[in-house]
């Protein structure tokens, strides 16, 4: 890595880094045909990634963007962690259709990444108020990572609610269906105290009144069969 | 006999009887139209804009679901009965009392609001001045002197209203039948409903605990509902009508008008047991009853609204599957009584006079009106004094005598705690003792009307 030390401290790192990132817009920039200007090696693009990382660490959006703005990253290593960055930072400074374009690249380049869908999620209910793509998002989302953590219960929790808010209930089910009895015990209480919830204000939808006051109680298995005459 | 939800088993004794029951049922949509309400607004939603001084008061801006009066007008040879359950925030027309008596010859009249906080009420309602359009809490004194009543009619909506609920009324006694009635009483505990919203620390701090998602256990409630069926000769359900205590507040603050859950309670009831049947909530004691949940306005809100009223119809339908009809064949008993009861003011030397209606029928069943929105403890205290186990308190009822509404009447042990309902610059005017008053009042009456 030319220039630079493996185990630079942290300061000289960003100096360092500093001093290249400004001309970070000649590495592959679209319409950039400069043939002086060289592609950057995989160092220069990995040390790219980490001030992108760390520029996003702190929610510097504007700087973010301002660095990497014409950067095509499409030939880069981990083309999607970078088109992941922008999309987050553009999300940030509420320029939403830039937000999807970045994030939707992304993805093509790194399908398997929860967080990337999770975020494209939030992009989608929040600033383009697209519920019914919002909650597949977060479905996908959850699917992908391990059902132990903040980002999976709680792109769990927020499919479930536009679901509910559309009235979907059978399709908030499924949704919440991925977390069967077993994997909440598994769970943190907090964390099994919002499912748990959410499987009883699903149940509550349906009617389902037994098996919506046995989530509401802590419990999935309905506690008695009384009280849907239907049944 | 047993009564079922389909009518099975029942016979009605013949029009020979000297005492027969006859019955008659109407119904009729209080809606305003919608040049009504986008044009004129002289009438109001409730709520408006809660909580901003100087908001204007605006019509609603979308009708969810039609509001309704529903009435069932009973009679024999000793008196007669109009109960009329109207999706009103409140329901206090004398004027409707006094045409009922002068037009069709009814003696008694009971007009119970269903309470939904998501329907019209008329100018004049709200006290002047208030900073919010349910401002009770400013005023600290009895409606039945600040609101102008008989100018409530002055609204054209409202006067249109009362003429409507008139003629169903007549429409109602118009079209008797001979009738078996039956009455039961039995448990309910539902997803969606009721909490009681006052919170008592173990401090003794009070708070409010408007809704309940979690639904954390609070006390006091009442788990049951009661349920009356009548039936014509031909044994087919044509009222059901359920009493269960809880504010219709699914949908307050929507801009929407709706009759909450019991508007989907009555749809689903009709829907179970036929055209010909007229389903009707008696509002009880809600003074400190609340769903569950609230505050949704989409249409997962909608929605739970809708479960919770079906909910409650299923409930009821339970019930009255092993319901028992006391009314022999030697006719029936229609026993009503009036009770005065003075109410001194818990700020001052003043005195209300408030009217408690009983009406013992078939001494099986016991109807109690109250003015107000007395707390859920005095439905169950009331319960356990009366030598009727059918017997239902009806909360937020006017008979047509004494004050047309009390606001808030708490139990002795939340005046002193305090809290919403129940602190004097809360929305409660009358003594701390008002709620036993009227509660002793109608059990001496039951046991005086069962006796006779």
């Amino acid at each position: 890595m030319p220039g630079f030390r493996k185990h630079a401290r942290p300061l000289a790192f960003l100096v360092a880094l500093i001093c290249v990132v400004p001309t970070m817009s000649a590495f592959g920039a679209p319409g950039s045909s400069d043939p002086a200007q060289d592609p950057p090696s995989a160092a220069e693009m990995e040390d790219a990634l980490t001030r992108m990382a760390a520029l996003a660490k702190e929610e510097k959006w504007r700087e973010l963007v301002d660095q990497f703005k014409d950067v095509d990253f499409s030939a880069w290593p981990r083309a999607g962690d970078a088109f992941y960055y922008r999309g987050v930072a553009y999300m940030g400074l509420e320029n939403a259709a830039n937000a999807e374009r970045d994030l939707k690249t992304s993805l093509e380049h790194s399908p398997k990444e929860g967080w990337f869908w999770y975020n494209l999620g939030q992009l989608y209910r929040r600033q383009l108020k697209k519920d019914v793509e919002a909650a597949e998002a977060y479905k996908k989302a959850a699917a992908l990572e391990d059902k132990i953590g903040w980002m999976p219960v709680s792109a769990t929790l927020a499919a479930v609610e536009i679901r509910l808010s559309r009235v979907e209930p059978d399709a908030a089910l499924q949704v919440l269906r991925q977390y069967t009895e077993e994997d909440l015990k598994n769970l943190s209480g907090s964390q099994r105290s919002r499912l748990l919830q959410a499987y009883g204000r699903t149940y509550a939808a349906q009617g389902r009144e037994a098996e919506a006051w046995a989530a509401f109680r802590g419990k999935l298995t309905p506690e008695s069969e009384r009280s849907d005459e239907t049944k | 006999m047993i009564v079922t939800a389909l009518g099975i088993g029942l016979r009605v004794h013949g029009a020979e009887d000297g005492s027969r029951l006859l019955a008659g049922t109407s119904r009729v949509d209080i809606t305003p139209d919608d040049s009504f309400i986008s044009a004129k607004g002289e009438s109001w939603r409730l709520p408006d804009s809660a909580g901003r001084p100087g908001v204007k008061k605006v019509p609603p801006k979308n009708i969810h679901d039609p509001i309704f009066a529903r009435v069932l007008v009973l009679k024999n040879d000793q008196t007669s009965l109009a109960i009329v359950s109207a999706d009103l925030i409140i329901f206090s027309s004398k004027k409707i009392i006094t045409e009922a008596r002068e037009k069709w010859g009814i003696e008694h009249v009971i007009l119970s609001a269903t309470h939904t906080h998501s329907s019209m009420i008329p100018r004049g309602l709200c006290p002047t001045g208030a900073r919010r359009s349910w401002g009770w809490d400013y005023v600290k004194d009895d409606p039945g002197v600040t609101v102008d009543w008989p100018g409530l009619s002055e609204d054209p909506w409202y006067a249109e209203m009362e003429a409507k609920v008139v003629a169903a009324i007549g429409e109602a006694a118009e079209n008797m039948f001979p009738a078996r009635i039956a009455a039961g009483i039995g448990p309910f505990e539902s997803a969606y409903m009721a909490h009681n919203r006052r919170r008592v620390d173990a401090d003794g701090t009070v708070h409010d605990m408007w809704d309940n998602p979690n639904r954390l256990p609070t006390q006091p409630v009442d788990p049951t509902l009661g349920v009356i069926q009548v039936n014509d000769a031909a044994g087919k359900p044509r009222a059901f009508m359920v009493n269960y205590a809880c504010h219709p507040v699914g949908m307050a603050s929507s801009g929407l008008l709706s009759r909450d859950f019991p508007g989907a309670m009555v749809d689903y009831l009709e829907e179970q047991l036929g055209d010909q049947c007229t389903a009707m909530f008696l509002q009880g004691a809600e003074g400190d009853q609340d769903p569950y949940d609230m505050g949704f306005h989409d249409e997962h809100g909608y929605n739970l609204m809708r479960q919770g009223g079906i909910s409650l119809a299923k409930g009821a339908l339970r019930i009255a599957r092993t319901m028992e009809s006391k009314q022999d064949g030697k006719g029936s008993s229609l026993e009503i009584r009036k009770d005065i009861v003075k109410l001194p003011h818990r700020l001052g030397n003043k005195v209300t006079d408030a009217c408690v209606m009983t009406v013992v029928i078939n001494k099986a069943l016991a109807l109690v009106t109250i003015p107000g929105e007395i707390f859920v403890q005095h439905q169950i205290n009331l319960r356990q004094k009366s030598p009727i186990a059918n017997t239902f308190l009806l909360g937020v009822a006017y008979c047509g005598q004494g004050s047309p509404f009390l606001i808030y009447i708490p139990t002795v042990k939340a005046a002193r705690e305090g809290g919403y309902g129940a602190d004097v610059n809360r929305c409660s005017f009358v003594s701390g003792d008002a709620g036993d008053r009227l509660v002793n009042a109608a059990a001496s009456a039951i046991k005086d009307l069962f006796a006779k």
